[in-house]
């Protein structure tokens, strides 16, 4: 059963805003991403929240990107980069959900619920996956890494 | 290589904050347990905080706060 969603009111985000995912192993293939777990983890996403979306996080004044990678991708070694722009290109909504600076990317019917159960039933995981692959993005190198010793 | 208990996108968080996953196939975890969830290059220790509805929510944490919850490598 999804759970309700906190959708934050927020104006659209300008294309050169910067939204950051943080990045696991680089997989065999050399890529950066690994389409399978994306498309779980965008199907996850229905599950909780009733909509397929990625997690993102949003660099803005209140969260610059040093904070954002001292903070919620301290535990990585690698992020990328989109830009806001890049992922609009590719037909994708950027959904201000949960706290900031929390977005998600999405494809399908944009709501402006301030909170509600969310429900968008077009569009797929893979589709959305697709669409994401298909954005431009960076990779740096986090410099604020922390990792636990196992 | 690290053990990992709970795959998990830690991107995701919930509207407390908290991350979310799945949770795992023949594992128990109720709140307060330490475990480690992420991906192979992204995973911390973490506290668990709920297990509901086959998802577990947790918060990630040091491994010295890990420690201060029992054995860590009974954990992992």
């Amino acid at each position: 059963m999804a759970r309700q969603r906190l959708i934050r009111p927020a104006a659209p985000l300008p294309a050169g805003d910067l939204l950051v995912r943080a990045l696991f192993q680089t997989y065999a293939s050399g890529d950066d991403f690994d389409r399978e777990a994306l498309v779980a983890d965008a199907a996850y996403n229905f599950e909780l929240f009733g909509y397929f979306g990625l997690s993102l996080w949003h660099v803005s004044d209140v969260w610059p990107l040093e904070r954002i990678l001292t903070d919620k991708t301290r535990r990585a070694r690698r992020v990328a980069l989109f830009t806001a722009g890049a992922l609009q290109a590719q037909g994708l909504d950027l959904v201000p959900s949960g706290k900031a600076p929390h977005y998600d990317a999405s494809h399908g019917p944009v709501y402006d619920s301030t909170y509600a159960n969310v429900q968008i039933t077009s569009g797929s995981a893979e589709e959305l996956v697709e669409r994401f692959l298909a954005a431009a993005y960076t990779v740096e190198d986090n410099p604020h890494h922390q990792q636990e010793p196992s | 290589m690290i053990s990992i208990d709970i795959d998990a996108d830690l991107n995701l968080v919930d509207d407390e904050d908290r991350n979310v996953a799945r949770l795992p196939e023949r594992r128990r975890f109720q709140p307060g347990d330490v475990a480690v969830a992420g991906r192979p290059g992204f995973w911390s220790w973490v506290l668990i905080d709920e297990v509901a509805e086959g998802s577990v929510y947790f918060h990630q944490i040091s491994g010295r706060e890990a420690a201060t919850h029992g054995d860590l490598t009974a954990s992992a």
